[in-house]
């Protein structure tokens, strides 16, 4: 008849198997909490990206629509732009402070505002637009009188998005 | 056995569970950057298709460039290109004369990329001039129409109609356009700019944030207020028959390093001056007869100043010029100053005949009747000597003027500033011409006074002879009478 004595799991044996059990379980969490944290960060950085892609072609798509650059002049840098566009309607690209985005973000962050004026008088709600509502800086360079480079830098809760574009104006000519 | 069992217990719970994670963040990621990828993508080909478009123009403007455009490729009919591969996309095109328009055609252009067709459309104007070959392809009006709108070579042209209601109202916004750009360009900061848009204007933000450097700079920073260059005059249009009183726009004049600008403004602002007050002084006395001289004097007194203000400024400008063209760095710029200055001298010059003959106008309507109605010598003297002295200074004024017109004879000029320059002298010399004739006049109506009032004189002293003479006989008679009868008396005592 064989005796087998039947041991159970000693002090040390316990300590270390509850060690490691704790050791993975933190690494784990950390490992959740990590994926999670990184996601966040690189949604926030994809939707920054997305919306300031949108916003800029939307913005090069207005340029580009416009015949004559009214300011800056040719040279200037300054942080507005009015261009007449195809139909010689007045065209204001500007900043507005944003109050709430700047308390969230604990920075001056402005909206861009697109404001049309067709000759109607006064101001006209419809023909205002926000392009963009977390930008931190804006500069308009008239680098000829058909062309004019867009500097922009939007920012959210987790970095900046610069970008950088030189727009020719499509519509040059006089009218017969 | 148990002992076993609770070792795959605890590795299996362990091993599914970092696969989940493992597994979950693999997932997210990847979904995360495929959404990122498809926006770029899409943003990427929304600029793409733009350049693929922008790019089958260029060759249609390269065409037309290459066989001009009396034998451009849509001369009888729309040239077409269809799936042409560009830039990992592919396009279709179609070009044809603008309905009802020479030198114009229409560019539409279809792009197809990643699926997404987008439409692109340009009416372009040809400019037929071999000496600006870098301008030959103006762009007139460039839309971004519907992918449907894309025409067939018989089948209807429905932006065409579009455009054409665009480019009239653009014509009809044309003017307001022009006075609001006008105003914004005088406007150097932001907040008047927004308030002149009708837009509306922003407020400060509500709480105080660290402000950078560079952003304090930009706000700082006043747009550039540039010159005033205002249109030219009808007048001074190439269509126009010659130049009138000339117009040179405010500013310091950067090819010659002088102020041959700002001294021609002042110079019209006086001949202007001197013209306006010589015509209020004559309208005056037009209107008012004598009644309006002390009026008149006041613009004479005016005019006298504007008249000595243009002639010192003519000299300066003259001097001005000389210095300006023996400075200038090319040919091309000493003629630019020579005609400029040529033809503001001229214009002011002009002005200045103009003033002279306003006052000669008066003097020919009227001249007969003055005369006429003085009728005495010392009247008439007293005018001839006005007229004396009027005539030297239009003496004056010509031999001034035909100096200025030597000194500015070698200058380049146009041929109307030179007919106008000719014109001006002789204008002036018809005036001296006139006064003359009128102080020739007046010189013989004060000779044939002064004879006719010799005559009365002599009547009168012959009429006052004769009084004399029988004043004396008569007095003689009485006394001879007087003496017969003291004769008789004495003989009548004597007897």
């Amino acid at each position: 008849m064989c005796f087998q004595r039947r041991r159970a799991f000693t002090v040390v044996e316990l300590v270390v198997t509850v060690c490691l059990v704790a050791l993975i379980g933190t690494v784990v969490m950390r490992l959740f909490s990590s994926v999670g944290t990184t996601q966040q960060n690189l949604s926030h950085q994809a939707t920054l990206q997305m919306e300031s892609r949108r916003a800029f072609d939307h913005l090069v798509d207005q340029i580009r629509m416009g015949t004559d650059i009214v300011r800056p002049a040719t040279g200037e840098t300054l942080p507005y732009m009015v261009f007449k566009d195809v139909i010689n309607r007045m065209t204001i690209l500007y900043l507005e402070p944003n109050n709430d985005r700047a308390s969230v973000l604990g920075q001056r962050v402005y909206k861009l505002v697109a404001y049309q004026n067709d000759y109607k008088g006064g101001y006209q709600a419809d023909n205002e637009k926000i392009l963009l509502d977390s930008i931190r800086q804006l500069r308009f360079t008239s680098l000829s009188p058909t062309s004019v480079q867009v500097n922009a830098t939007v920012v959210n809760e987790k970095g900046e998005y610069q970008f950088l574009a030189h727009v020719g104006l499509m519509n040059l000519g006089g009218i017969e | 056995m148990s002992r076993k069992f609770a070792t795959r217990g605890m590795v299996l719970p362990l091993s599914l569970l970092a696969i989940l994670a493992v597994l979950g963040l693999v997932t997210t990621l990847g979904g995360l950057n495929q959404g990122l990828r498809t926006q770029i993508y899409r943003t990427n080909n929304h600029q793409l298709s733009f350049l693929i478009a922008y790019s089958a123009f260029s060759r249609v403007c390269a065409k037309v460039h290459a066989f001009s455009w009396a034998n451009r490729p849509f001369l009888t009919e729309p040239y077409t290109e269809t799936k042409i591969p560009l830039q990992g996309g592919h396009y279709d095109l179609l070009v044809e004369n603008t309905a009802g328009k020479d030198y114009q055609a229409d560019v539409y252009i279809r792009t197809h990329l990643a699926g997404i067709s987008r439409m692109y459309f340009w009416r372009i104007r040809f400019n037929d001039d071999l000496l600006d070959v870098s301008n030959n392809i103006i762009v007139e009006l460039y839309a971004t129409p519907d992918v449907e709108d894309f025409p067939t070579i018989n089948g209807p042209r429905k932006i065409a109609g579009q455009v054409e209601e665009m480019l009239a109202q653009r014509a009809a916004n044309q003017k307001k356009s022009d006075v609001l750009a006008a105003e914004l360009m005088k406007s150097v900061n932001t907040k008047s700019v927004i308030e002149k848009m009708g837009a509306r204007v922003p407020e400060d933000f509500q709480q105080e944030f660290p402000v950078s450097v560079t952003e304090e700079m930009m706000e700082a920073r006043v747009a550039v207020a540039p010159p005033d260059i205002q249109a030219p005059l009808a007048a001074e249009k190439p269509t126009a028959p010659g130049p009138s009183s000339s117009y040179i726009g405010i500013g310091y004049d950067s090819i010659s390093g002088n102020q041959i600008n700002e001294l021609s403004e002042k110079l019209t602002a006086a001949s202007e001056k001197l013209v306006e007050a010589t015509d209020k002084a004559w309208t005056e006395i037009d209107q008012n007869g004598v009644d309006g001289i002390p009026a008149a004097t006041e613009q004479w007194e005016i005019a006298a100043e504007a008249k000595q203000e243009t002639y010192e400024t003519l000299d300066s400008l003259i001097d001005e010029s000389k210095t300006g063209i023996a400075e200038a760095p090319s040919i091309e710029a000493r003629e630019a100053i020579e005609e400029m200055v040529a033809q503001t001298v001229v214009s002011s010059m002009n002005d200045i005949t103009t003033a002279i003959e306003r006052g000669y106008e008066h003097l020919v309507t009227g001249e007969g009747s003055y005369l006429e109605g003085l009728t005495t010598s010392a009247a008439v003297e007293s005018l001839l000597n006005d007229w004396k002295a009027a005539e030297e200074r239009t003496q004056a004024d010509l031999d001034r003027l035909t100096e200025m017109a030597g000194d500015i004879q070698g200058y380049s000029m146009t041929s109307e500033v030179s007919q106008k320059l000719t014109d001006t002298l002789a204008s002036a010399q018809e005036s001296l011409e006139k006064i003359q004739d009128a102080v020739a006049e007046a010189e013989a109506r004060l000779a044939e006074l002064k004879e006719l009032e010799a005559m009365a004189a002599a009547e009168q002293a012959a009429a006052s002879a004769d009084v004399a003479e029988t004043e004396a006989a008569e007095e003689a008679a009485a006394v001879s009478a007087a003496a017969e009868e003291a004769t008789a008396t004495v003989e009548g005592e004597m007897e």
